[in-house]
């Protein structure tokens, strides 16, 4: 009886609390915020994250996607899964997270499946029976040289820095500029015979812009 | 007449006498090569693993069987069993009159260097786990789990002596671990064996034209030369192992580790390990490839499988345990003679003078035969460690005589006492690192060193 009693006045009290609350309640205007159009913060060129590295799986799918579907060949298979353990690719028996690092074993890997990819991929290019089968000299084609064909060899740098490294370069840009000069030296250097004359060999160009891309840290790390 | 010098070969010239890192200018520690060329704190180490859990009663932790009867068994607690063992002469050895060190029957010709050896006996591996055992030594930390914690014993070494050698660790078949922030350079190039080696040293087909060569380097080197990427560690670190693997691809290292070629070098480096064509995988190989890997400058520190197969529960025991276990100490002399026969550096002291050969296993084997006439798993462990600034003739600490437990030492003596502390693994890395000159704890290892097993 008395426990009854002790529930009735407990929950009148709680009733009582309740509507005292609402009456107090107090209701406020929103003042909407003045929001300005921001002002650019100045980041500077100091990197603000740390870079990382892909992962092999990361790299593999790069490579197969800026290539149009070359995946790097070693040994009849792919040169990254039979690789895997050497490049610290946990299996999760003994090795639980991926080595992540730039040693110097992942970047004469990187090299080895470069040359293979870039090899493979000119022979498509310079192959191809149209433009459409082309993902590499595709604002450029195959008989452009320098200096004549500047404007549109430069335009084919852009779109593959755009491709490679995601970086968009304006036109007239020098950043292009390392290159272009490695493009034409190399070509120079690399005499083809064509017909008994000699001439540049573009396609060892391309060949070297495509390791050189591949290579470059801004496309293995992100 | 001298014969004239291809790039190639003078650039492997360079590294087999240590001035790789100057050839290239741009490498860490470049100046520290100098400073290491006569320096007498020069370590260089191999660490031999004998996979599977050891039987130190026959090898480095003996009884003498005439003590250690059968019939003593319920006293003593110790079945030394050597006439069971396939291949034993059943007896304890004792190289010489003089050497305070005993081994077991199997201990093979590693006996021979019983005057630049220490063995640490009675030392508490605090697990029966072949995983957890293996990476508390590689580490000198309990394993969370299954997984390492903490960094690797070469990786520690590796990291401490930048920029000498193009692979400064490199592991033949065993694990290792940078878990602790230690720079890239120090991880370790795993293989398998000589071929794996040679396949990662080896640029693979296709190869670049020298033009093409020429004008990727050119490229690469100017980004590594702009302002962004001296800003950033990790593209710092690329430009660094950039130009290391520059270095490793031109100077055909790969050649170094061709054990079957038809070369005059290789044939003396085949006779020496007793090494054919058709067997170069076994432990002999493996020191093989330590040998050169230090003694061409390739690496500092080299992890190797010495011997595989001695978890032998079963009679197994009898017929692979020994023999296995001689096996490998018998690569591990082989590898030993090889260092002690090439002067270091031209300072009058041999190879072996300045690396530390460290022979471990994850656990031993009970002193008692199970009911299938094999040893199972057992908490109290042995190591050795050979040449170096290692004091020879010392044992370590000891097992007790009555079940060959672990028991307190004296870390500055190294003998037994009361007032000691049971030897850990910790205890043993943590004196290779003062010994390589790491006076602070860095690897957190949370021991003091055995300063008895260190000769100054």
């Amino acid at each position: 009886m008395r426990q009854r009693s002790v529930m009735v006045v407990g929950l009148l009290i709680s009733v009582s609390m309740l509507l005292g609350c609402e009456r107090e309640q107090v209701m406020v205007d929103p003042t909407p915020a003045e929001v300005s159009e921001p002002e650019p913060i100045d980041i500077g060129d100091q990197p603000y994250r740390p870079r990382r590295r892909m992962d092999i799986e990361q790299l593999d799918q790069s490579i197969q996607r800026v290539t149009g579907g070359i995946e790097w060949r070693s040994g009849g298979r792919n040169g990254f899964s039979r690789f895997a353990s050497m490049l610290g690719v946990a299996e999760y028996v003994e090795r639980t997270v991926e080595d992540r690092s730039v040693s110097v074993l992942f970047l004469k890997f990187l090299n080895d499946a470069s040359r293979d990819v870039c090899e493979r991929l000119m022979n498509q290019e310079f192959d191809a029976e149209s433009e459409a089968e082309k993902v590499f000299l595709v604002r450029a084609s195959v008989e452009d040289r320098l200096p004549e064909g500047q404007e549109r060899i430069e335009a084919n740098l852009r779109y593959l820095l755009m491709r490679f490294h995601g970086r968009f370069v304006a036109e007239g840009s020098t950043e292009v500029n390392p290159w272009s000069e490695m493009l034409e030296q190399v070509a120079a250097e690399a005499v083809a015979e064509d017909e008994g004359d000699a001439e540049p060999d573009y396609r060892a160009g391309w060949e070297s812009v495509c390791v050189g891309l591949i290579n470059h840290p801004d496309f293995f790390t992100y | 007449m001298m014969k004239k010098q291809n790039r190639r070969e003078f650039l492997r010239d360079s590294i087999a006498i240590g001035a790789g890192a100057s050839v290239f200018g741009g490498l860490a520690g470049a100046g520290h090569l100098a400073q290491a060329a006569d320096g007498d704190n020069d370590r260089y180490y191999v660490f031999c693993y004998f996979s599977g859990g050891w039987d130190v009663l026959l090898s480095l932790d003996p009884r003498d069987p005439a003590v250690f009867t059968d019939d003593g068994i319920r006293d003593h607690r110790i079945q030394p069993a050597y006439d069971l063992a396939d291949g034993s002469d059943g007896f304890v050895v004792r190289p010489r009159p003089e050497s305070d060190l005993e081994f077991g029957p199997f201990i093979g010709d590693l006996a021979e260097y019983w005057d630049r050896m220490a063995v640490v006996r009675g030392m508490s591996m605090e697990t029966l786990a072949h995983q957890v055992g293996r990476r508390r030594f590689l580490t000198g930390k309990a394993p969370s789990g299954l997984n390492a914690r903490g960094s690797s014993m070469g990786t520690w070494l590796s990291a401490n002596t930048p920029g000498e050698q193009p692979i400064p660790q490199l592991s033949v078949g065993v694990e290792t671990y940078n878990q602790t922030s230690l720079p890239s350079y120090a991880n370790a190039l795993r293989v398998s064996d000589a071929g794996g080696l040679v396949t990662m040293l080896q640029l693979a087909n296709p190869a670049l034209s020298e033009a093409q060569h020429n004008g990727v380097v050119s490229l690469l080197q100017q980004e590594a030369d702009c302002d962004r990427a001296r800003r950033s560690v990790m593209l710092r670190d690329w430009s660094a192992a950039r130009e290391r693997a520059q270095l490793v691809a031109d100077s055909e290292l790969y050649s170094y580790f061709q054990i079957g070629d038809d070369t005059e070098e290789m044939a003396e480096l085949r006779a020496r390990y007793g090494l054919t064509n058709g067997n170069q995988r076994n432990a002999a190989a493996r020191c093989a490839i330590a040998a050169q890997a230090l003694l061409k400058g390739v690496s500092r520190c080299v992890s190797l499988n010495a011997a595989g197969g001695l978890d032998t529960h079963f009679q197994n025991w009898r017929t692979d345990q020994g023999n296995r276990q001689r096996e490998g100490f018998n690569a591990i002399t082989a590898l030993a003679d090889h260092l002690q026969s090439v002067q270091y550096k031209e300072t009058g002291r041999s190879w072996l003078d300045v690396t530390t050969i460290v022979g471990f296993s994850e656990f031993s084997r009970t002193p008692l035969l199970n009911q299938s006439g094999g040893r199972d798993h057992h908490i109290t462990n042995s190591c050795f460690l050979l040449g170096g600034n290692i004091q020879g003739n010392m044992a370590i600490g000891a097992s007790s005589d009555v079940g060959m437990n672990a028991q307190t030492v004296n870390l500055s003596t190294g003998r037994v006492d009361p007032g000691g502390e049971i030897i850990r693994p910790e205890h043993v890395l943590r004196t290779l690192y003062v010994d390589a000159g790491i006076e602070e704890d860095a690897a957190d290892l949370r021991v003091e060193p055995i300063t008895a097993l260190l000769r100054s």
